[in-house]
């Protein structure tokens, strides 16, 4: 597979579950650079603006946590893949509910899997290891096939209002 | 995850990869019901439960071949995702392509994650042992009652 820089979107309102998860994940090896989002409307106006500057390239995956109290997930997800510039975006939603419905729901408005939110650090490590494993080595990616983007090695955190502004320009199909 | 079986359909015309599959599926952790067919127009009657597939159980997941007989992958996962009872199917493409058209198209689809068949029996193997990991013991995926 593609070995660059992983652009990471995290979209959570717990900065404990953020934490966890982005040192589990930097336990892993891979090499990402991960952008934050803690509301819901930051998370409405992250993906307004990315689709509508369409040299900005898409994020390689948008982890999604479906229970933010100002928003609804379902709607957002629909929203997205109704959008011609973000409907390849890869996103992983995570739910701390075990309702069956709800999970379907979460399929047929376009999640390309859905999770269990991890609780413990041993949950947050396992994910990790799979997100590294499966989803970067062993899948085909649509980022894989837009021009690599970032030059940032390691990790880093960033608060989003705006897209993140250490990204050169790429190109989004 | 739940104690009955997944149901997996899995639509491939190559023999041999099916037979690798099933062997790699072998030693899954979760008790797996894989069922095959080999091309598009066997996959959507299954999927509608028309004959001879009128029992037939509604996949937790699929392993979708793009280039298939009568009715290929792409048109396929089209019109699952057109019908609202089969929309939220988890589709995974699995196929010796890794042209760009066919990934950036087919996640344009709705395919929930798209994997370039390895070279060698031992990389396969690897690969469906990836699927059986993260599909059946991280994801949570959708159970209709």
């Amino acid at each position: 597979m593609v070995l660059r820089t992983r652009e990471l979107v995290i979209i959570d309102d717990d900065d404990e579950d953020i934490l966890v998860l982005q040192e589990s994940l930097a336990n892993t090896g891979l090499d990402f650079h991960l952008t934050i989002i803690h509301k819901g409307c930051e998370a409405v106006r992250y993906f307004e603006q990315l689709s509508h500057n369409s040299l900005e390239p898409n994020p390689d995956l948008i982890i999604l946590d479906l229970q933010l109290p100002d928003l609804n997930g379902i709607d957002l997800l629909r929203t997205i893949r109704n959008d011609p510039a973000l409907i390849r975006i890869p996103i992983i939603a995570y739910t701390g509910l075990d309702d069956g419905k709800h999970i379907a729901s979460c399929y047929k408005a376009g999640i390309n899997c859905c999770i269990k939110k991890p609780t413990t650090i041993q949950d947050a490590t396992n994910l990790a290891n799979s997100i590294n494993d499966f989803w970067f080595k062993t899948l085909r990616l649509p980022s894989d096939y837009q021009q690599s983007h970032s030059t940032h090695n390691g990790t880093s955190e960033q608060n989003v209002g705006l897209l993140p502004k250490t990204m050169p320009r790429g190109v989004v199909n | 995850m739940s104690s009955k079986s997944i149901h997996v359909l899995m639509v491939e015309d190559d023999a041999e990869d099916v037979m690798l599959t099933k062997e790699a599926l072998s030693s899954s952790k979760v008790s797996l019901d894989l069922q095959v067919v080999e091309d598009g127009a066997q996959a959507m009657a299954y999927l509608r439960q028309e004959p001879p597939y009128d029992n037939a159980p509604r996949p937790d997941m699929i392993l979708l071949d793009l280039n298939l007989p009568k009715k290929n992958g792409r048109e396929v996962l089209n019109e699952m995702r057109e019908d609202t009872n089969l929309r939220g199917i988890p589709v995974i493409i699995l196929t010796t392509s890794d042209q760009q058209e066919d990934v950036l198209k087919t996640y344009e689809l709705g395919a929930n994650c798209y994997i370039t068949k390895p070279v060698g029996l031992e990389q396969f193997s690897k690969v469906v042992s990836s699927i059986d990991h993260f599909w059946f013991s991280i994801v949570k995926l959708p159970h209709y009652e």
